[in-house]
C-alpha cells in the first residue's frame, strides 16, 4: 500500500484543489509501487537517462514523471515533421547512444528501442490535420534484463530450450506426447501426459537422461504425494540464461494418470 | 458540472498537458471529461459518500462507457474497501474473480454480471484516510463481469488471491486448468528469505478461509497444503510452493495449485 503519494507539479501554478485532484488522476494511473508523481508542464525533466533530441520548432507540451524502481518518464511533444518521419528520426538519433530497435516488425507511427544498461524508449506520432505531429513517447529506466528483450526473443529462447527435448516414454511407460503447449510473455511450455503406477519422485527421475542428453542442467527435485517438481538450467551459445522446470502433476479422478508440463522460463 | 479539461481559469499550458496525458487516441470523440468534486451524472448505482468524506473528481471516457470515481474516505484502507463492497453487494452485485491470481495492490472486482464492472482499489494514506479508486465499465465487456462469466476460466475454484509483498517484483507467467484442477505460477523478486514469505502467503491464505494442513521443506524450495470448503460445499486442496531460481539470488517460481475432492488423498 502507498502511504505517502508525493505529488509535485512544475511549470505552472495550480490551485489546492487542482492539485489533489491531478494528484488522485495521476496517481490511480500510476504503476505500482510508484514513490513520487510529478508534472512538469512546458519542459522536459533536467536529467533524463539519456540525451533526448528535439527538432527544430518543437513545442514541449510536457513531461509526466512516475519515480519507482522502475522510472516511467511520459514525454509530449508537438513536432513539425510527418508521423512516419519521426519515429525513423529518433530510431537513428538513439541508435547512436547506444539504443537498439526492440520489434521485429516496425510500424509506420511507432517505434521501441532499449538500451543494455535497462533504458527503454518508446514514441507514438500521431497526425493532427493542419497541425504538428502530436507525438508522446514512454522511456522507462531501472529495467531488468528480460523487460529489455523483445517478445519475440524470449519467446525464441523459451522455445529453443522446450523444443530441443522431445520428452519419450521412458522404460515401461506410457506416454502421449504434445498434449499441448504455448507460450507466455517470457518462456515456453510442452505438455504431455503419463500413466504409471510410480509415485511422482520415481516417474520424474526417469525423464531426467532426456533432459541432460539435450544440454539442461539438472539443479534440484521436490515432491510430495501427487506432485513433483525438478529444477534445471539451461544456457544458449549467447550465454543467455533460462530456469527450466519439469512438474509433474497427478490427474485428479485418474489414478495413475500424471500430466507433465516442461517450460523455461527465461527471466534473467 | 464542471470539467477541469475545459475550465478556463486553469492555466492553458497545464489544461493541455492534462488533456493530452489523459485523452485515449482511441477513443475516437476524444470526449474525456475530468469533473470537479462529482460523481458521473449516469453512474448505473448509487454511491454513498459518507460523512467525512468526499468525492474528489470524476473521469469519464467512451461517451460514459468507462469511468474512474476518485474519492477520500474517512477510514483505514480496509475498512473503506468493506464498505464499498457492501453498499454494493446491497445492490445487486457480486465478487467477481479475474482469474489470475498474484497481484500488485489490493483490489476488489464487483460485477452486476452483464451489466456493469466495478474494479475498487484502496490506498492507504495513513490509519485513518483511504484514497479510493473505482473503475467502472459499462457493459462489462472483456472482464469476468460479462453475461456468462466468459472470461472465468474456472469459476469454481476458490482460488484466493494472493497480494505481493511490499518491494517485490512480480512476473506473472500464467498457469491451467480442467477437470478438478487449477494452478498459477509467477516469478517473484523479493529480498524477504523462504520462510518470511511463506509466512507472507500464508497469512492471506488465513484471512482467505484456509486452514493448514501440511509444511513442506527443502534445501532449495519450500512448501505447504492448504484445505477449504468451496461455495457447494465442495472440498478444497490447494499447494503453495515456492522455488528457488537456479540463476538469480532472492528470485523465486512460486506455484499455487488447487485440486477438489475426491482426488484429495
Amino acid at each position: 500500500m502507498q502511504s505517502d503519494r508525493e505529488f509535485e507539479i512544475s511549470g505552472s501554478i495550480a490551485d489546492e484543489t487542482t492539485q489533489r485532484i491531478l494528484s488522485h488522476v495521476f496517481w490511480g494511473q500510476s504503476w505500482s509501487r510508484t514513490k513520487k508523481v510529478k508534472l512538469i508542464v512546458g519542459e522536459l525533466l533536467d536529467d533524463l537517462p539519456f540525451h533526448l533530441p528535439i527538432p527544430t520548432d518543437t513545442t514541449i507540451i510536457g513531461t509526466l514523471v512516475n519515480y519507482g524502481d522502475i522510472t516511467v518518464y511520459s514525454v509530449l511533444l508537438d513536432i513539425y515533421m510527418s508521423p512516419q518521419d519521426i519515429p525513423e528520426f529518433y530510431s537513428n538519433e538513439l541508435q547512436t547512444q547506444g539504443f537498439a530497435p526492440s520489434d521485429a516488425v516496425v510500424e509506420p507511427h511507432h517505434r521501441h528501442l532499449h538500451r543494455a544498461d535497462g533504458v527503454s524508449f518508446t514514441v507514438n506520432a500521431s497526425d493532427i490535420e493542419n497541425a504538428p505531429s502530436a507525438v508522446r513517447m514512454q522511456i522507462l529506466s531501472g529495467l531488468k534484463r528480460e523487460s529489455l528483450m523483445s517478445r519475440d526473443e524470449m519467446l525464441t529462447l523459451g522455445r529453443y530450450w522446450v523444443d530441443r527435448v522431445v520428452l519419450a516414454a521412458p522404460p515401461g511407460i506410457e506416454h502421449r506426447r504434445g498434449v499441448g503447449s504455448g507460450g507466455g510473455v517470457s518462456g515456453a511450455t510442452s505438455r504431455h501426459e503419463a500413466h504409471s503406477a510410480l509415485p511422482p519422485n520415481e516417474l520424474m527421475s526417469l525423464y531426467y537422461p532426456q533432459l541432460q542428453e539435450r544440454g539442461w542442467h539438472f539443479v534440484d527435485m521436490v515432491h510430495i504425494d501427487m506432485a513433483a517438481w525438478s529444477t534445471w538450467q539451461v544456457k544458449d551459445s549467447s550465454g543467455n540464461l533460462g530456469m527450466g522446470v519439469l512438474t509433474i502433476l497427478a490427474k485428479p479422478n485418474e489414478p495413475g494418470v500424471w500430466s507433465l508440463e516442461l517450460s523455461v522460463e527465461c527471466f534473467y | 458540472m464542471t470539467n477541469l479539461l475545459s475550465d478556463n481559469s486553469l492555466d492553458p499550458a497545464l489544461r493541455e498537458l492534462v488533456s493530452r496525458l489523459l485523452v485515449d487516441y482511441d477513443d475516437p470523440e476524444h470526449n474525456t471529461q475530468l469533473l470537479i468534486g462529482e460523481l458521473p451524472h449516469n453512474l448505473p448505482f448509487s454511491l454513498p459518500v459518507t460523512e467525512g468524506s468526499a468525492v474528489v473528481c470524476s473521469m469519464v471516457r467512451y461517451v460514459g462507457r468507462q469511468m474512474e470515481v476518485f474519492l477520500e474516505v474517512d477510514m483505514a484502507a480496509t475498512e473503506a474497501a468493506s464498505y464499498y463492497i457492501q453498499a454494493l453487494t446491497e445492490q445487486g452485485f457480486t465478487k467477481g474473480n479475474w482469474g489470475f491470481h498474484f497481484i500488485d495492490t489490493p483490489q476488489v472486482l464487483m460485477c452486476r454480471i452483464g451489466e456493469v464492472a466495478v474494479d475498487i482499489t484502496a490506498d492507504a494514506r495513513n490509519s485513518l484516510s483511504t484514497a479510493l479508486r473505482m473503475f467502472i465499465r459499462i457493459p462489462p465487456a472483456g472482464t469476468p463481469c460479462e453475461a456468462g462469466g466468459k472470461r472465468l476460466s474456472f469459476p469454481d475454484a476458490p482460488m484466493p488471491t494472493l497480494l505481493s509483498p511490499p518491494g517485490a517484483t512480480w512476473r506473472k507467467i500464467g498457469g491451467s486448468g480442467g477437470q478438478g484442477s487449477v494452478d498459477r505460477s509467477a516469478y517473484l523478486r523479493t529480498t524477504l528469505n523462504p520462510n518470511q514469505l511463506s509466512d507472507f502467503f500464508s497469512a492471506q491464505f488465513e484471512t482467505a478461509g484456509w486452514l493448514r494442513n501440511k509444511d513442506f521443506s527443502w534445501t532449495r524450495a519450500i512448501g505447504s497444503e492448504w484445505l477449504v470448503t468451496g461455495s457447494r460445499d465442495e472440498k478444497w486442496r490447494g499447494v503453495l510452493l515456492i522455488l528457488a531460481s537456479p540463476i538469480e539470488a532472492n528470485c523465486w517460481r512460486v506455484t499455487l495449485r488447487l485440486d477438489r475432492h475426491p482426488y484429495m488423498g
